[in-house]
């Protein structure tokens, strides 16, 4: 398999799946406990 | 005074949001236009459109439903009364989509029962063809096909169920429908780049043509795959975010949601290019030789596959078409659940009555669809929904808030409840760029279709099965816009 298939497949996987990764450790850092039960109405 | 739905946790959102993203195309449609544009440069490009139009789309919808507390037809209303049409334009685009999304589900229920005694065969695109009744043209119509209407029925029953209790019942049902695709996706990599071969097709879709990264069409296409598998443009964002509680995350969500979707469609890419590599290989063949896209590849191409794989051919072929049911199922509920939502907030209805008074609609303008013809007629109103019809909401959505209510109201709205901000660069993507890069895209189909009708069908059929379509979703969101509404 030629290395820029390789190089390109793992560019495009650490950007995405990286991505992935950083945004669920904001979500899990920044997470403040609320009660989801219908808190707000229209 | 009946409360908003909510969902039952940021995770229910997420997952129903991701389910809603993830569908067909990203099996069958991504491999083959990364293939076809470049192998991996085209991945630059893709990348670049996501984060350039597709994220930036997806935090305006999720804002814009947010914020006003609506389905796509009541944020617009919500906005300015007199863009309320423009709302009921976009559920409609998602309205005829399920129309037929709910046939290609019937044809998966078929395959997923065939796939036990490989029905197929040798001549896999004669049994399709017998399978849905393909008659000479769409202008002669044929017969009824009773197993595609019978799954037909199954698959209407699976999506107003789904959708029964609105977000209650979805947030349920979508750790089903996403994480058993999942899961199967991944089996079928495992089982796709372990077949002997399997190299030569990886090569294929990853082989970086850098070259064709300055040809425009290239670009086109990147963005063009980005908007139509994101899920905006339909209102089900719109529609979704509204049932979020008030402190929220958005614009973090947005995130999540746009690269998961891309991430199953680069793995899916994995399991399709791994399978033709080895198909290739046993017929002798070039790559380029087998490679096929959209319902060619899943109900021509890949049976064959199936019929020739080492060992369990009926286990990876129930669990192949099991996988593309349970890809293609909280897609269309997502798209009943944004017209269903609309139904509610302009007239005031329960869930059952807007579920089963859309479901049953959509259930017979996808009647025809059953007859001999009707996976032409398919094919030419699919193709006029996502080339003109997402396009055209897409770029009115960001002209409409962008320039018009001011997508500086938006961004401050979504930043200050987000876990991370954007800034104004979000504002720029939104008013000028998303809006010409539709615009050509717009202009590019509307030059192919003056110079022939799509796919080579007559005149006629294109304009019944397209133009009219696309006529219509103006004409009909100002009709629904004049109905009047049942005030609280």
């Amino acid at each position: 398999m030629p290395i820029s298939a390789i190089l390109m497949a793992i560019i495009a996987a650490v950007i995405l799946y990286g991505g992935i990764i950083i945004c669920l450790r904001i979500a899990i850092k920044k997470r403040v406990p609320t009660d989801h039960r219908n808190r707000q109405s229209r | 005074m009946e409360q908003r739905d909510r969902w039952s946790s940021r995770t229910a959102f997420v997952l129903a949001a991701i389910g809603s993203a993830i569908g067909l195309g990203n099996i069958w449609r991504f491999p083959y236009i990364c293939y076809a544009n470049g192998g991996g440069a085209f991945l630059v490009a893709w990348l670049v459109a996501l984060f350039t139009a597709g994220i930036p789309l997806m935090i305006l919808e999720f804002g814009l439903g947010h914020k006003m507390q609506g389905s796509a037809s009541e944020a617009f209303y919500k906005t300015n009364k007199k863009f309320e049409w423009f709302g009921w334009m976009a559920i409609l685009v998602g309205f005829f989509i399920v129309c037929y999304y709910a046939v290609i589900m019937s044809y998966c229920f078929n395959y997923a029962y065939f796939s036990v005694t490989q029905a197929w065969g040798e001549n896999t695109a004669e049994f399709f063809n017998q399978t849905v009744g393909l008659t000479k043209g769409p202008l002669t119509m044929g017969g009824i096909k009773g197993f595609i209407f019978l799954g037909l029925v199954l698959s209407w029953i699976a999506i107003v169920l789904s959708v029964w209790k609105g977000a209650k019942t979805v947030g349920k049902v979508v750790y089903a429908t996403v994480l058993i695709p999942w899961f199967l996706l991944v089996v079928f990599v495992i089982r796709g780049v372990t077949l002997p071969g399997a190299v030569d097709g990886l090569i294929f879709y990853l082989k970086p043509e850098f070259a064709k990264l300055l040809k425009p069409g290239v670009w086109l296409a990147a963005y063009t795959q980005v908007f139509f598998s994101l899920s905006v443009g339909f209102g089900i964002m719109i529609a979704y975010s509204s049932f979020l509680p008030k402190k929220s995350d958005l614009v973090n969500n947005a995130f999540i949601i746009s690269m998961a979707n891309c991430g199953t469609s680069f793995l899916g890419g994995f399991a399709i290019f791994g399978a033709l590599g080895y198909y290739a290989n046993l017929l002798g063949k070039s790559v380029a030789d087998v490679v096929n896209v959209g319902p060619g590849l899943t109900f021509v191409t890949y049976p064959h596959i199936i019929s020739n794989l080492p060992f369990w051919q009926p286990l990876f072929g129930v669990l192949f078409f099991v996988m593309l049911l349970t890809l293609a199922v909280d897609s269309a509920f997502s798209l009943l659940e944004a017209v269903a939502a609309g139904v509610r907030d302009k007239w005031k209805v329960s869930h059952r009555t807007a579920n089963l008074t859309v479901g049953t609609i959509a259930l017979l303008l996808g009647l025809p669809l059953t007859f001999g013809a009707g996976y032409l007629w398919l094919d030419i109103v699919d193709n006029f929904m996502t080339k003109f019809g997402i396009s055209i909401i897409c770029m009115g959505e960001c002209i409409l808030i962008g320039w018009v209510f001011g997508s500086g109201k938006i961004r401050k709205y979504v930043n200050s409840i987000s876990e991370f901000s954007i800034g104004k660069w979000w504002d720029f993507f939104i008013r000028i760029v998303i809006p010409i890069v539709l615009f050509f895209l717009v202009l590019m189909e509307v030059l192919d279709r003056v110079r022939s009708s799509y796919g080579g069908f007559p005149r006629l059929a294109e304009f019944l099965g397209g133009w009219l379509f696309v006529i219509l979703l103006p004409i009909l969101g100002v009709i629904l816009m004049l109905i009047k509404r049942k005030e609280e």
